[in-house]
């Protein structure tokens, strides 16, 4: 067992311990790529920002009432939840997986006050790009894209989110990047 | 675009974050919904107590609760198995119970005191086999174990009791050797003489006073025991006058407590024996061993009632077929 998963278990046990510390930690580590997988879902601040404090929430409750055996790291079950609780808000909301690039209202806020002005039009005008392919792309499809490039995760992390098997990832990631090139070009 | 531009996009997108204001303020209204439920909720020493189980490892639970099963199954059995009697299922435990009691008991005198509490189990339980009107078969069978092990304790009480009673005599030797001045060894040996002389007298006299406590079963008739035969006589009478004026004596040395002769009519073993139990408690051991004597010809009386009155129902019953068998006979010739 690798360094990085012993203290993965840690702080999974100090989480079930209702340390406060513990849960401090696991949000601070994760709030960024759960807040970024769900706003490229969801495509919505707002929806993003209560999605975001619902999965940990959730995530915190599951924890101290249920042992997580089929999850291997905390990581992947907060990805998980982030699913479930999308998918819960697509039925409430009856509409599909939304990247809009018009509404006014869902422009993107480049929140990192360090990135100058300069690169946050050019940070802007990629992510409105890229919004516009994958918005033509299947859900299966982005969905992989999202958890592979934009939020970082490794094949292993991403077949235990979507419960499927590294090779299916595998092809999933290819066939994926191989319809949003057709897209883009 | 090819694959190498596309992956510089999204490692560009990949730097997105949310507000560090946004963050700062959901951390703290998270940890006020999560962390003040809990401290409405604090939980209690009993909470505690069961968070510091919960960290032992599942297997080792187990083992200690099938423990805790197997004890609490083994008092309970043997607290049912109290009023058991020979052909009851939970008897065996019973006894294996008064063994293992026996077993883990080191003090002779204690050994003694259950060995009085055991007989006077066995005196009960013949008490209930009697009394048991369903089971006629073994029952005489049963009596007869019963007693024979009811004498097996007492005798074994005895036995510890006299040993009890053995070895506190040099101590006694000892004190009145030491209440009189030795010159020298000659008269030291010529005392010890003496002392053994008195010691044997003594021993002679309490044989001969053993009978006269029990003057009580000279008189007795078939339905029990009588202190005293009114109707012997004179002669007779200035005899039994002077067995209960011993009687009496022996009953003033012996007891120093009222309870422990206040009948010595009693027909019942179990109170004899708790008697000896109390005088064994107040290191009485002759009265102890006194009282074992008198509980043991008490039982051999009731078995042999119990014989008599088997005998008797037997006979009523032979009786019965004969008459019936006569009846039918007559029937039968008209």
């Amino acid at each position: 067992m690798s360094a990085k998963r012993i203290k993965d278990k840690i702080l999974y046990l100090r989480l079930k311990q209702k340390d406060k510390e513990a849960f401090i930690k696991a949000y601070d580590n994760y709030i960024n790529d759960i807040y970024r997988f769900i706003y490229f879902k969801v495509g919505s601040k707002e929806d993003a920002e209560d999605i975001t404090s619902q999965v940990f929430l959730k995530s915190w409750d599951y924890i101290q009432n249920n042992d997580l055996l089929e999850y291997k790291t905390i990581k992947a079950f907060f990805y998980r939840v982030a699913r479930n609780i999308i998918i819960d808000h697509y039925r409430g909301k009856n509409t599909q997986a939304n990247i809009s690039i018009d509404n006014k209202e869902n422009q993107i806020d480049i929140i990192d006050e360090k990135v100058d002005l300069g690169k946050e039009v050019d940070l802007k005008n990629d992510i409105k790009n890229l919004q516009q392919a994958m918005r033509e792309l299947k859900d299966e499809y982005r969905e992989v894209l999202m958890l592979r490039y934009i939020n970082e995760l490794s094949i292993k992390e991403i077949a235990e989110i979507l419960d499927k098997s590294k090779g299916n990832v595998r092809v999933l990631i290819f066939r994926a990047i191989k319809a949003l090139k057709n897209i883009v070009n | 675009m090819n694959d190498k531009q596309l992956f510089k996009e999204f490692k560009k997108i990949s730097s997105f974050k949310p507000s560090q204001t946004w963050k700062a303020k959901n951390r703290e209204l998270l940890l006020s919904q999560i962390f003040s439920a809990q401290e409405a909720l604090k939980p209690s020493y009993f909470n505690s107590v069961l968070k510091g189980f919960s960290l032992i490892p599942q297997s080792a639970m187990v083992a200690v609760f099938i423990l805790a099963i197997t004890l609490s199954g083994g008092f309970l059995g043997l607290r049912a198995a109290q009023n058991t009697v020979p052909g009851d299922s939970l008897y065996i435990a019973k006894i294996a119970g008064e063994k293992t009691k026996l077993a883990l008991t080191f003090n002779n005198k204690n050994k003694a005191r259950l060995g009085l509490e055991f007989a006077g189990n066995r005196a009960k339980e013949i008490n209930q086999v009697l009394a048991d009107t369903d089971v006629v078969e073994d029952k005489d069978e049963k009596v007869e174990k019963l007693v024979f092990n009811f004498h097996k304790e007492i005798n074994g009480a005895k036995s510890r009791l006299k040993k009890i009673n053995k070895n506190s005599e040099p101590a006694n030797s000892k004190k009145e050797s030491e209440k009189t001045p030795v010159a020298s060894p000659e008269n030291n040996l010529a005392q010890n003489q003496t002392e053994e002389n008195e010691l044997a007298k003594d021993d002679s006299e309490a044989d001969d006073k053993e009978p006269q406590v029990f003057s009580a079963n000279l008189g007795k008739d078939e339905n029990g025991l009588e202190i005293y035969d009114a109707n012997a006589g004179e002669s007779g009478s200035a005899v039994a006058v002077e067995e209960s004026a011993l009687a009496d004596e022996d009953v003033q040395n012996a007891s120093t407590t009222d309870e422990g002769f206040a009948d010595v009519s009693t027909t019942n073993p179990e109170e004899i024996l708790k008697q000896a139990g109390d005088s064994l408690d107040s290191d009485d051991i002759s009265a102890a061993l006194n009282l074992i004597e008198e509980a043991g010809q008490v039982i051999n009386q009731i078995e042999e009632n119990s014989g008599a009155t088997s005998t008797e129902d037997l006979k009523i019953e032979a009786l019965e077929i004969e008459e019936s068998a006569a009846t039918t006979s007559e029937e039968g010739v008209n």
